[in-house]
């Protein structure tokens, strides 16, 4: 089985980019991940992150037209890729089977508990 | 439309710098945008700060560029990991020459911070180069010109009026000591009295009042902040702007306006101007009489005024007054200038000063550094055989003549920075000791430009004077030679070698013997008996309210212990300014109206305090009335100018007609580097200005204790200022003695620089001959023949510096003696004990070497092959 290496900080960061739906880019990113974690991070971490994504190739990028807040630069828009969605169901599936055994235990009660 | 906020310039920039082009404008625009958001929503402030923040998180190694290794850079790194290697590989080597270079360069920095110094006095005027002082050319005993620096007001006024160049002028007193009262506490201060010229064109600019308020009428005076701060404290020093001083003749002045303290580096220091005309209506005469000399006086030209004109101009106005003798003339010396360039001939033209002591000193380090940088040329040159094999294996892959040059420069260039940076950190440990030696409060201005420029131009200098021989001599090898080991023979920097340690015996010794002469002409100034003993005196000047009292307090100290005897004169018998040619003689004629007499005005017991021997004759008596009426004392050399065979009953001319009842001894009534005057000398009749007390020998402490006894009893009120007249006498050849003190030290490091380098050279030239000597060891040499074979081109090299070397010293040594009218005269073992002292050092280091060679067991040497 291929190993996904995904951190948990990348992980959201691609999440994001998914719920993103092609409007994803740096600052977007950013405000998003604050909405949904409530975390407060610098823009260089999510520059940090997408990088990594697209040289794992869990996202690719496409220049946007030039906006006037930008001084008249363009936006880098993250979509992400058929592998990044294959990682990140692999995580996912990791997760699920390691919980339902989490559930497994919790049905034993504990004597110490009582 | 409205512009949009812009983010701070300099993050921007340096984003622009580090990123990486193809992250840039990604990056950048997300902080942009980030930056346009937050200004809106909350302040242009805060985003400014966000947006620096964001730039800085934004460096990080994936986002900043690729570092671009060239060929250049690769290669210098790679020298100074060779060089490195080399230092690690070659101690001795390193440490010879970085030792040298750092001592030799810590002489050099310090020397250079005084000379930079000395350099910088009076140079703080903004008009400094057309500020002129005037001075008078008087006729001396022998028909010559001597310059004294003060003139008459008359003339400071007609110059400043009468030229047309001459845009504006200061005339003031000499420096007084005064003593000022502020409700009933005393300060004695050093001031003058001044017109408003001096505010005008020197830089001493007012921090409170005003020019105008401080001239307007006699009753008001100028302060340094130095003494408001004295007067009122260190904080509310600006009150004193409008109070009243008193004077001690009870006068009350009004502080007009408080001036900014004068710089260390100035000539002219007072910390109070009173209006001149004060002083001017204590005395017609001191307005009025062109002969009255006694006020500095300096004229400011126009910028397009020709200041070779002055001299000539101002001595014409002179010369049209009726004090005027044929041949005197003004002098004008620049302010500029006059510190360093203070000593007349006698056509009265500027002939040195403290100039020379500069020029020693820089000439001195200068010496020293190269005498260090020899050493590096050397034994970097000698151990070139050693290198030529890594030399030529270079050259067979492939490198450069070039490269190669600058792979030992490099080397140098790390000797050398690793030495500066010793030498700074030297020089600042030892700058307190070199303040109190120079007594100039110096340091070194990390923070100023040049201070930095100059370590780069040493560094520069040093490593390309050091460095560049070396560099070219191992670079042109032939591989071919080098690899059948043939080399070495052709070198052809054996002569250049040769000619080095030569030259560098040549710089130690006029060093060495100029330091001895220095040594000796010190030592006799310093014990050079003057003709009067200054042992065990004490010398003061009097202010007014002492001078009043002077027969009470004499009496009343006479009976105290520890108190030898007493007298008063009008000038210190070792400084005596006064000079008037109105002395007449029986014989006299009209080819001695030029003769210019020294003054002085004794008291009873003059003979006592100083002990100034008779030829012939008496003193002044207590008890013959008839003395301060019509006696006069002359010294020999007065008598020989007049003339007089048999001087005594002699009646001369000088303040009524007097007769001359003894002839005393010569003595030096100034610096030893002018001759004896002839003096006059006449009974005390109110001119007073100076007591002096000899003390019982060892029993200084119980005079001074009486001498403060007896003033807190007569006059509480005036602080007692004494000096002993041996400190005057050190202090007065001050600049002297720091030469001597420095010279030693210069001749000792210069020699022990020296033989650093000559030691290198024999060492390595035992390593290098190695097996030549244990073969004729095994062959039955002696131990001293060995030594012999390896001291012997040395010690000729040595020899043949020395001799070069001597004639040298006794030039420059000459030289500098010529300038004192009294000086010691060059002697053989001047040459011949620091001569031999080198040879015997040099010998010393090479036969240690020597030694350590010859014994070394030849089994050990040759079982290598």
């Amino acid at each position: 089985m291929q190993r996904v290496n995904l951190g948990e900080f990348e992980e959201l960061v691609l999440l994001i980019v998914g719920v993103l739906q092609g409007e994803a880019y740096g600052v977007k990113v950013l405000e998003e991940f604050n909405e949904q974690t409530g975390r407060a991070v610098n823009i260089s971490a999510i520059h940090a992150a997408l990088r990594r994504l697209e040289s794992k190739g869990f996202v690719k990028s496409a220049w946007s037209e030039a906006t006037a807040e930008r001084g008249g630069r363009r936006k880098r828009l993250f979509s992400i890729t058929a592998r990044g969605v294959q990682a990140l169901e692999e995580v996912r599936d990791l997760r699920n089977r390691l919980w339902e055994q989490i559930q497994g235990l919790g049905l034993n009660p504990n004597p110490s508990m009582t | 439309m409205k512009k949009l906020p812009q983010p701070p310039r300099w993050a921007d920039h340096f984003l622009e710098w580090y990123c990486r082009p193809e992250l840039l404008e990604e990056i950048q625009g997300d902080i942009y945008e980030l930056f346009a958001m937050r200004a809106k929503e909350k302040s242009l402030a805060q985003a400014r700060r966000r947006f620096v923040w964001d730039v800085l998180r934004s460096f990080r190694l994936s986002t900043i560029k690729h570092i671009k290794f060239n060929h250049n850079t690769m290669m210098f790194s790679n020298h100074l990991k060779i060089a490195f290697r080399m230092l690690q590989k070659k101690k001795g080597f390193a440490l010879l020459n970085i030792s040298g270079i750092a001592i030799s360069l810590t002489f050099a920095l310090l020397m250079l911070l005084w000379v930079q110094d000395e350099l910088s006095v009076n140079k703080f005027h903004e008009n400094g180069d057309r500020i002129y002082h005037l001075s008078m050319g008087f006729i001396d005993a022998d028909g010559q010109i001597d310059v004294s620096p003060i003139v008459s007001y008359q003339l400071s006024q007609a110059a400043k009026k009468e030229l047309p160049y001459v845009e504006n002028g200061a005339a003031f007193s000499y420096n007084m000591e005064k003593v000022l009262s502020y409700k009933d506490q005393q300060f004695k201060v050093e001031g003058v009295y001044g017109d408003k010229g001096v505010f005008e064109i020197f830089n001493f600019p007012l921090l409170l009042g005003s020019i105008k308020e401080t001239f307007k009428h006699t009753q008001s005076l100028a302060i340094s902040k130095n003494l408001a701060q004295r007067l009122f404290g260190e904080t509310d020093w600006q009150q004193a702007l409008g109070k009243s001083l008193q004077l001690e003749n009870g006068k009350s002045l009004k502080v007009g306006s408080i001036y900014a303290n004068i710089p260390e580096n100035s000539t002219l220091k007072f910390d109070f101007v009173i209006h001149v005309e004060d002083w001017l209506n204590s005395d017609e005469e001191l307005a009025a009489h062109w002969g009255y000399h006694a006020f500095s006086a300096y004229v400011l030209l126009r910028s397009d005024a020709d200041a070779s004109q002055l001299q000539e101009d101002v001595t014409e106005i002179y010369a049209n007054s009726e004090v005027y003798d044929e041949g005197e003339m003004v002098v004008t010396q620049a302010i500029v200038d006059e510190y360093l360039y203070s000593r007349f001939d006698k056509q009265g033209k500027v002939v040195g000063g403290r100039i020379e002591y500069v020029q020693i000193f820089f000439w001195a380090s200068i010496f020293l550094l190269l005498i260090a940088g020899i050493n590096f040329i050397n034994l970097a040159t000698a151990r070139a055989s050693q290198r030529a094999k890594e030399v030529s294996l270079r050259k067979v892959v492939g490198a450069k003549r070039g490269s190669l040059i600058s792979q030992f420069l490099t080397e140098a260039g790390l000797i050398t920075m690793i030495s500066i940076v010793l030498a700074l950190g030297l020089a600042e440990l030892s700058l307190p000791y070199v303040r109190s030696l120079t007594g100039k409060n110096l340091y070194f201005n990390y923070l100023s430009a040049e201070y930095w420029l100059f370590l780069g131009f040493i560094f520069l200098g040093m490593t390309l004077f050091s460095g560049i021989y070396p560099s070219f001599i191992l670079s042109s090898f032939k591989i071919t030679n080098v690899l059948k080991r043939n080399f070495g023979k052709g070198l052809g920097s054996n002569h250049f070698r040769r000619g080095l340690v030569i030259l560098q015996f040549v710089l130690s010794l006029v060093l060495i013997v100029g330091a001895v002469v220095v040594r000796q002409q010190i030592h006799y100034i310093k014990n050079k008996n003057l003709g009067l003993d200054r042992s065990n005196v004490i010398y003061m000047r009097m202010a007014s309210k002492a001078q009043d009292n002077y027969k009470v307090i004499r009496d009343k100290l006479t009976q105290k212990p520890g108190i030898e005897a007493i007298t008063s004169t009008s000038h210190n018998p070792m400084l005596v300014s006064n000079e008037s040619n109105g002395v007449d003689w029986p014989a006299k004629d009209d080819s001695h109206d030029h003769i210019h007499f020294n003054i002085l005005y004794a008291e009873q017991n003059f003979e006592k305090v100083f002990k100034i021997p008779l030829a012939e004759g008496r003193y002044f008596q207590k008890d013959m009335k008839s003395d301060p009426e019509k006696a006069v004392i002359i010294n020999e050399k007065a008598a020989e100018v007049m003339g007089l065979k048999k001087p005594l009953g002699t009646n001369l001319q000088v303040e009524g007609e007097r007769q001359i009842i003894g002839v005393v001894k010569n003595f030096h009534m100034n610096t030893l580097y002018e001759d004896i005057n002839p003096m006059v000398i006449l009974p005390e009749q109110g001119f007073n200005w100076s007591m002096f007390v000899r003390t019982k020998k060892g029993k200084t402490q119980e005079a001074i204790k009486s001498l403060e006894a007896v003033f807190e009893e007569i006059i509480p009120s005036s602080p007692l200022v004494y000096e002993f007249l041996d400190d005057y006498h050190n202090n007065r050849y001050k600049s002297e003695l720091l030469t001597g003190t420095l010279a030693n030290y210069f001749a000792l490091f210069s020699i022990f620089i020296s033989c650093l380098g000559l030691y290198g050279l024999v060492s390595f030239l035992a390593e290098q001959k190695t097996k030549e000597i244990a073969i004729r060891k095994v062959l039955g040499a002696s131990v001293w023949q060995i030594i012999t074979l390896l001291s012997r081109n040395f010690l000729t090299l040595v020899s043949i510096g020395l001799v070069i070397g001597a004639p040298l010293a006794w030039y420059f040594t000459q030289n500098w003696l010529q300038k004192f009218a009294y000086h010691i005269d060059l002697q053989a073992w001047m040459f011949v004990i620091p001569t031999f002292l080198a040879v015997l050092i040099a010998a010393f280091t090479v036969g240690y070497q020597g030694i350590r060679a010859a014994w070394k067991n030849p089994v050990n040497s040759l079982r290598e092959d």
